[in-house]
Formats: structure tokens, C-alpha cells, sequence
């Protein structure tokens, strides 16, 4: 995705007016229906057009993005997403940092046990690609899954429950801290081993491909 | 061993409270022992280690963080400061890696001391355990010898989950080549690591993470530098003459409780300590059963085609008409290891459960 958009290119041509400094110019409105898509086939068939149009017109800018407060900001951020995709991505990583913190506060009362990996600062990482994906993608992850499966839509309870062992976590209490699985979300799992989900992601990608090919599913969901 | 210490006993050599100590519970013996020393399991490996790095040059340990971390469980601890970098390697992360130049070394006349964080990571190296060191004195007709130790953690620790709990002593006892060692007390923890470590064989050494803190009386010829025990020799931790209950590791802890439960109620249990799991100690188990006609064996790995059922093989074999009761095994469920605490407990033996397995085998036959 990062190769197919290049934020300097754009906003090299269209520049901003004094007028319009307190409001950064998305070039890009991105499909409607989708929570935050940042999929290359809009970008590509939508930005040229809007940018000839924007040069051209210069009337006001085709979106609203999500840096208003920033007046003192000099340099152009072509942002990709608007406010509301802002503000989704922005609870996930708050979820995963406030569930990170309160498994640590919890392992250290002694209420969990065994093994907990945290994901403390990583957040970004999850939300940025987890939030990419639809529900029928497929995320496998490590022993440091407890934030993946939240991006994921695993729900926060599913898996509070799961690290205090309870039935009503999302594997029964049998899998742990390590072990995250959903079948709903397509969440394939936290492996122990190093490495382990690598071939086990490679599998799953090439089922997507061999469904495609071989057995003329459609894919597109 | 048993019988040195026995006979030293009798020449006067060793005070009065180590005859009661070889003869009753090492856990309750530690009331006794008034003037012995006591060791953790964890400090036991770290001299054995130790001893063994300094009487021989050619001795080198390997492993994830055992040099400056002092070991993932502490086993290595002093041991980068004592003897340096060049014998004392930390690795990366790849036990296929790491073991694969480890068996290598010890082609070449080296011999590594490997360190497996737990023995579920030895999986990732189970191609260069088994192909590499344990069949090649065999392939190449004897003109090759693995003398290697792969060391480390095996079994249930508490709450590590499915990928961190398994038992590894019933693979790797199969393996023609291969010497697989379980110690369960700090003697048992020196002297077969030292053994293990002087053998020229290939030795799968299997501790256990939750004995490392446990403290056990220790003898003084057990902490001179020269000891060493037999490999392939089990210990009667406890003599009985109603029911054998034969374990190995952890488990003996408990089959020591279950005894003192079962003498209570009038059963007098014998306690075999197997010591080594590869060469099995037939004849010992053998003849114990043979006097008591019972047998009840307990492991805490899976139950199908574990060592209790080689065990029970042997003694079905070996000692049919003189068994009373049909055999017991004890063995953990045949489930992979939960997760939660209450399951986890569940899937392990405890002690109930080899007490009522004694007690079916005594009343069986009445």
C-alpha cells in the first residue's frame, strides 16, 4: 500500500492556501462503506481526478481532514484517513494500551498466571494493519497476541476471560495468554515458538490463492 | 549408591541421622538431619556444571540466555563471569541452529553442555538429537561418538499452556543411542548431570522447573567433586514390601506422600526413584515387584506409549506369576495441557490418584 501512494507527490501539487491553513486537504475520499479501507484501487482511480479538479477549481477542498487543531503544523500532511476513521483507529490503540496495562496490573496481584506477553507501545502496529484487513482476512499472530485479537474484533471480555482461565473466555480457558484463537474473526492463532505462525500465515495465504484458482471460489466477500 | 551409603553407614563412617535419612522420606528426613547441608536442585546442576567445566577444558555450554542473563532458570548462574565467553555461549534463538553445532562439536571431540529452555523447544531440534547424535556411533560402526548433554526444563510448569507443558521423557527413551536421565532430588540433580556430563554418549537430561527451588538434604560425598552416580541404576527412595509404585522426576515427590498416606492405612508402599529412563532399570523394578506383587506407575506425561507402559510391559513380561494385582498406570490426561488452573491440576496426577491406584492394586486380589 505504502509503494502505490506517495504523500509528497500529491501534496507537491496542491498546495495550500492561507485561507484554508487550519484545514489539511485530503485528496482521497475513500469508500463510504468500508471502515477504513485503505485499499490502493480507490486511491489510484480517485486521486488523479481529484487533484486536476481541486488544481483546477480550487474552490474548497473535496475533504476535511483530521489534523484541525494543528495550526502551527508548516509542512503539508496529505492524510489518508478522515476524522471518523481517525477516531476508530484511535479507541483501538487506547483498548489495546488500557487492556495491556490492566493484565499487568493483574498478573502482578497474582489473578493470572503462566506466561503474559504484553503489547505496551506496539499498539500502532496492530491498529495500522489489523484495521486494514475485513473479517474474512486472516491475522496470525504470537505469543504476543492479546492486542491482534482485539484489532481483530476478538471482544475485549473473550479475551480477559481467556487469560484468567474462565470458560467464558475465547477458548474455554484452555488456550492462554499465548493461544488466541477465533474462528468468527479469523483470528488463527498465538503460537508459543518463534517463528511458528510464519508457515502457518503462508498456509492460510495459499488457501486464499488455491480457492481462487483451483476451486473457483469467490473471494471477493 | 544406595548400597555405599548403606555400608558406610554400617562401618560408622557417616553419622546416625544419614542411615534414617536413606531408609525414610527425603522430604520428612529433613527433620532429622540435624547437622547435614541441604541444597536447591537449581544450586545441585549449577556446581555439577561448575565441577565439570573446570576439571575438563573441552567442556562448553550453550544455550538462550545462559550467559549473561545467568541462565533462563539460573542454572548458569557465575558461569560467564568464572570461565569467560569462549565457554559459556549465548545463542540466538534457533535450537535447530545451536543444537546442529553443538553435535557438530562434539564430532570433532568437544564436549557441549546444550541448554533447551524448555525440552517442547527441543522439538525444533529434534532432527539433530536423534538423527545427528543419537544414531551416528551406530552409522559409523563406532568410529564417531556424541559425548553431548542437552539439558533443560521438561514437563508441566504451572499455567505455561499446551505448547510449554509436554513430557518428552517417552520420545526420546525410544531412541536407540540415546541415555535419558531424570533426577529428582539435588543428589540425584549432581550426580547425574556429572555422569551425564562425562559419558561419551549422547544424554538427554531432563529437569523439572517447578523442583529447581526445592530444597533436599545433600550429603557430603554427594558434594565432593569426584561424585558421581550410575547411569542406568534406579534408587529405592523407600522401602515397602505391600505395592511398588515406580516414578520418575516430580512424580516421586508425590509417590513419597501418596506412601506416607498409604502407610496410615496399614499399606506399605516401596518407592522407586527410576533415576534413568533410558537404560531402563529393569532388574531393580523387577525384583521389587517381586516381593511386593504389586505395581502401580505413575509419569506425568501422556499416557499412550509413555514409560509407565513400557514399565508394565517389562514387568508383564518378566515377572507375570508373581504378580497378585493387574498393573496400574498413572500418567497425565491424554488431553493437550490446559490453560486454566483448575484443568491444568486436573490433567496432572496428584497424589489422590496414586493412592487410590495403590489401594485398587491391593485389594484386587482379595
Amino acid at each position: 500500500m505504502a509503494t502505490a501512494f506517495a504523500p509528497t507527490k500529491l501534496t507537491a501539487t496542491l498546495p495550500l492556501h492561507g485561507s484554508q491553513e487550519n484545514r489539511l486537504v485530503l485528496p482521497i475520499r475513500l469508500a463510504p462503506h468500508s471502515s477504513f479501507l485503505g485499499s490502493t484501487r480507490s486511491l489510484t482511480a480517485h486521486s488523479s481526478r481529484r487533484l486536476n479538479h481541486a488544481h483546477a477549481t480550487r474552490r474548497s477542498p473535496p475533504v476535511v481532514g483530521v489534523q484541525e487543531v494543528v495550526k502551527e503544523k508548516k509542512s503539508i500532511n496529505s492524510l489518508l484517513i478522515t476524522k471518523e476513521e481517525g477516531l476508530v483507529l484511535y479507541e483501538d490503540m487506547i483498548l489495546g494500551r488500557s487492556f495491556e496495562d490492566m493484565c499487568a496490573q493483574m498478573y502482578y496481584r497474582g489473578k493470572m498466571f503462566g506466561f503474559v506477553h504484553l503489547y505496551n507501545g506496539q499498539e500502532a502496529v496492530s491498529t495500522g494493519f489489523i484495521k486494514l484487513l475485513t473479517k474474512s482476512d486472516s491475522v496470525v499472530s504470537t505469543y504476543r497476541d492479546h492486542v491482534h485479537a482485539l484489532s481483530k474484533g476478538v471482544s475485549a471480555r473473550a479475551v480477559m476471560s481467556e487469560l484468567f482461565g474462565k470458560v467464558t473466555g475465547c477458548c474455554r480457558g484452555q488456550g492462554g495468554s499465548m493461544h488466541m484463537f477465533s474462528k468468527e474473526h479469523n483470528m488463527l492463532g498465538g503460537f508459543a515458538f518463534i517463528g511458528e505462525g510464519i508457515p502457518v500465515a503462508t498456509g492460510a495465504a495459499f488457501s486464499s490463492k488455491y480457492r481462487r484458482d483451483v476451486l473457483k471460489q469467490d473471494c471477493n466477500m | 549408591m544406595l548400597g555405599i551409603l548403606r555400608q558406610r553407614a554400617i562401618d560408622g563412617g557417616l553419622a546416625a541421622s544419614t542411615l534414617r535419612r536413606t531408609r525414610s522420606a527425603l522430604v520428612s528426613a529433613r527433620s532429622y538431619a540435624a547437622g547435614a547441608k541441604e541444597m536447591t536442585v537449581r544450586d545441585a546442576l549449577n556446581s555439577a556444571i561448575d565441577e565439570e567445566m573446570s576439571a575438563d577444558p573441552k567442556v562448553f555450554v550453550m544455550g538462550e540466555e545462559v550467559g549473561q542473563y545467568q541462565g533462563a532458570y539460573k542454572i548458569t548462574k557465575g558461569l560467564l563471569e568464572k570461565y569467560g565467553p569462549e565457554r559459556v555461549y549465548d545463542t540466538p534463538i534457533t535450537e535447530a541452529g545451536f543444537t546442529g553445532i553443538g553435535v557438530g562439536a562434539a564430532y570433532a571431540g568437544l564436549k557441549p553442555v546444550v541448554e533447551f529452555m524448555t525440552f517442547n523447544f527441543s522439538m525444533q531440534a529434534i532432527d539433530h538429537i536423534i538423527n545427528s547424535a543419537a544414531k551416528s556411533n551406530y552409522m559409523s560402526a563406532g568410529q564417531i561418538n556424541v559425548p553431548i548433554v542437552f539439558r533443560g526444563p521438561n514437563g508441566a510448569a504451572a499455567g505455561v499452556g499446551a505448547q510449554h507443558s509436554q513430557c518428552y521423557a517417552a520420545w526420546y527413551a525410544s531412541v536407540p543411542g540415546l541415555k535419558v536421565l531424570a533426577p529428582y532430588s539435588a543428589e540425584d540433580a549432581r550426580g547425574l548431570l556429572k555422569a551425564a556430563i562425562r559419558d561419551p554418549d549422547p544424554v538427554v537430561f531432563l529437569e523439572n522447573e517447578l523442583l529447581y527451588g526445592e530444597s533436599f538434604p545433600i550429603s557430603e560425598e554427594a558434594l565432593d567433586s569426584s561424585f558421581c552416580l550410575p547411569i542406568g541404576k534406579a534408587k529405592i527412595e523407600r522401602e515397602g514390601k505391600d505395592v511398588t509404585i515406580v516414578t520418575f522426576s516430580k512424580m516421586v515427590g508425590f509417590a513419597l506422600k501418596a506412601a506416607e498416606k498409604l502407610a496410615e492405612e496399614g499399606i506399605s508402599a516401596e518407592v522407586i526413584n527410576l533415576r534413568s529412563i533410558r537404560p531402563l532399570d529393569r532388574a531393580t523394578i523387577n525384583a521389587s515387584v517381586r516381593k511386593t506383587s504389586r505395581l502401580v506407575t505413575v509419569e506425568e506425561g501422556f499416557p499412550q506409549h509413555g514409560v509407565c507402559a513400557e514399565i508394565c510391559a517389562s514387568v508383564v513380561e518378566e515377572s507375570f506369576s508373581y504378580l497378585d494385582a493387574p498393573v496400574e498406570r498413572i500418567a497425565g490426561a491424554d488431553v493437550p495441557m490446559p490453560y486454566a488452573a483448575n484443568l491444568e491440576r486436573l490433567a496432572l496426577p496428584q497424589v489422590e490418584d496414586i493412592v487410590r491406584a495403590a489401594k485398587r492394586a491391593c485389594y484386587r486380589s482379595k
